[in-house]
């Protein structure tokens, strides 16, 4: 019976993280970890630490994911249990490059990837696409590129939709970064179809701001300020303040060089807003 | 002896041995159908499974594989280790269903169905399992035990915290104390301030007089005296009316709590018949859960989900 709660609260988490309700999907995983623990459900409890790292790598508590994510590995290696293995490996190298590590993000996500590939596990495509990500971070276009074509290969193959997206996403930042904007804006265009397919809000919004950068970078104002308004208002509609404040600055920017000053005052008053609720989020 | 005359009695002794036949044919086509229905003809062969405790199973139980009777509990034996041995007869046509991997049972069909003994498929890969093997026994948990488990923590954490109420000790009885205390001290506080309003009244009366004879310029300054005077008496007249309603609070508080107090030997008879209601109800959904087709509209039980893994840059 605790199994079997353990796993409701540890759905009950997944689905908050959907909906953007990460303190409510914290609590859902502490639960369902209290639960698992107490029976001793060590692949439950390595699941758990997963999700947990993955929430804290969410809301930027990356120390507690790094703690997290090693006892995870840990537990795999005790259990041998090869999917988890992966996921911990892969969670870890996430980590890595989130925290700018990038040589250690590669390499940790070639052990998960040699796992994958030994075992024809599906994720193959998902470990690519933060590798790709790790290979721009350090300046290696090529490497990324390849990777993200890889990664591309794989996930349509697998029919893995959001995999996919951040696949187009991805072959899009480097195509941005090597200044072909009209590249980045059909892929990124790409990653934008596929993300409503599988209606990803938080990925829906990066491919809207990302498609407004690039719309910035070509001089077209008026296309950048539609994406920018449309990511502004997904943004708000997930409650993610940092994201939106992100947006807003482009936004006043468009609008103080168009000299369009009612906008201006309108959107820097929300501005303002945002960053005080934010303020007091944090007190 | 003399011959037989009536033609009616001519071959007697072949008409009985006739009739004699048939009816001997008769009932033994009948005692071979019923035979072949109750499946005596039918080869069979036993497996064997051992539990703590008998209770719930009893001789000439059907054992059923994917809903289908396939034979029934033969014998019942206490075997050496005070655990008891459950021999089932299975029909062999049946055996190459149950391998290594099949588990037996025991439900109970829908809520008022009978009890029998299911035996699981076994994986199409493992060998079958030999006559007179054991085949493991899987207990599922029983209403009491799920009940023991879930609802009785619940109903024991109710409890505690209905006695927690009434604990004189508690920090509810002791904010009641305190608040009683404190309405206690604004009384006190009022009849102080009366005090100190009529040394203020005679003060302002003094100070008139000083006043007038500084002159006319210090007179609006006297009648502002006078003002806060009155209106200091206004709110001092204005606390009893305060102090009823507060002590009317705290009656009705007092109130709530003795209710409480009573009612909380009522709640127990509730909470022991939501036990039993609730008991009913599990057993009843249990029941239509194992039922078909309900059962093939519930969905399976998930496993444990991750979080899928964000591929997007950080910079974004």
């Amino acid at each position: 019976m605790q199994k079997e709660m353990a796993v409701e609260y540890n759905q009950r988490g997944v689905d908050a993280v959907a909906a953007g309700s990460y303190d409510k999907a914290l609590i859902e995983f502490q639960k369902s970890l209290r639960l698992n623990t107490s029976i001793d459900n060590q692949k439950g409890i390595a699941v758990n630490l997963l999700n947990l790292g993955r929430l804290y790598l969410l809301i930027n508590r990356f120390d507690d994911a790094k703690v997290v994510f090693d006892k995870t590995i840990r537990t795999g290696i005790g259990l041998n249990d090869q999917v988890i293995l992966s996921e911990g490996y892969a969670s870890l190298g996430r980590y890595y490059y989130l925290a700018g590590n990038n040589k250690d993000a590669i390499d940790i996500l070639e052990k998960a990837l040699y796992i994958d590939r030994k075992e024809g596990y599906s994720a193959i495509g998902s470990r690519l696409n933060i590798m790709g990500m790790a290979y721009i971070g350090s300046n290696r276009l090529e490497d990324a590129e390849k990777t993200f074509n890889d990664a591309l290969k794989s996930n349509k193959g697998y029919g893995m939709e959001a995999d996919t997206a951040d696949s187009f996403r991805g072959l899009g930042d480097v195509s941005a970064k090597k200044e072909d904007y009209k590249r980045a804006m059909e892929l990124y265009e790409n990653a934008l179809e596929m993300d409503k397919k599988s209606g990803q809000g938080v990925h829906i919004a990066i491919d809207l701001y990302a498609l407004g950068i690039v719309s910035l970078k070509e001089n077209a104002a008026e296309k950048a300020l539609d994406f920018f308004l449309r990511a502004y208002a997904v943004n708000l509609s997930r409650g993610d303040a940092k994201m939106a404040l992100k947006n807003l600055d482009n936004i006043i920017e468009i609008y103080t060089r168009s000299k369009d000053k009612n906008s201006v005052e309108i959107y820097s008053s929300e501005r303002e807003k945002l960053l005080n609720k934010e303020r007091d989020y944090k007190k | 002896m003399a011959e037989q005359k009536d033609p009616r009695f001519k071959n007697l002794e072949k008409k009985v041995g006739i009739f004699v036949s048939i009816v001997f044919v008769m009932l033994l086509a009948i005692f071979f159908l019923m035979g072949k229905e109750r499946g005596i003809f039918t080869q069979k062969y036993t497996l064997f499974f051992t539990v703590d405790s008998g209770s719930g199973f009893i001789e000439g139980m059907p054992v059923k594989l994917s809903g289908f009777k396939i034979g029934k509990v033969k014998t019942m034996s206490l075997i050496s280790d005070a655990r008891v041995k459950v021999v089932l007869e299975i029909n062999k046509e049946y055996q190459k269903w149950i391998r290594q991997g099949s588990v037996a049972k025991m439900l109970k069909e829908g809520v008022i169905g009978e009890t029998i003994i299911d035996i699981t498929v076994g994986p199409a890969s493992s060998q079958l399992i030999k006559d007179e093997s054991e085949l493991p026994y899987e207990k599922v948990m029983g209403i009491e035990e799920l009940i023991a488990k879930e609802v009785k923590p619940v109903l024991q954490e109710v409890k505690e915290t209905i006695s927690y109420i009434n604990n004189p000790d508690s920090d509810i009885k002791k904010a009641i104390a305190n608040f009683k205390k404190l309405s206690e001290g604004l009384l006190k506080t009022k009849d102080r301030l009366d005090e100190v309003l009529k040394d203020a009244k005679g003060t302002v009366k003094e100070a008139t007089s000083i006043f007038s004879n500084l002159g006319e310029k210090a007179l609006p300054v006297v009648d502002k005296f006078n003002n806060v005077a009155e209106d200091a008496e206004k709110a001092s007249k204005k606390i009893p009316d305060i102090m009823d309603k507060v002590d009317k609070a705290m009656d009705d508080v007092k109130q709530f709590s003795d209710v409480l107090s009573k009612k909380s030997g009522n709640i127990k008879d509730m909470l022991e018949n939501a036990e039993d209601t609730l008991n009913d109800t599990k057993e009843i959904i249990k029941g239509a859960k194992d039922t078909w087709p309900i059962n093939t509209m519930v969905p399976p039980k998930e496993e444990m989900k991750l979080i899928p893994l964000d591929g997007a840059g950080k910079g974004q």
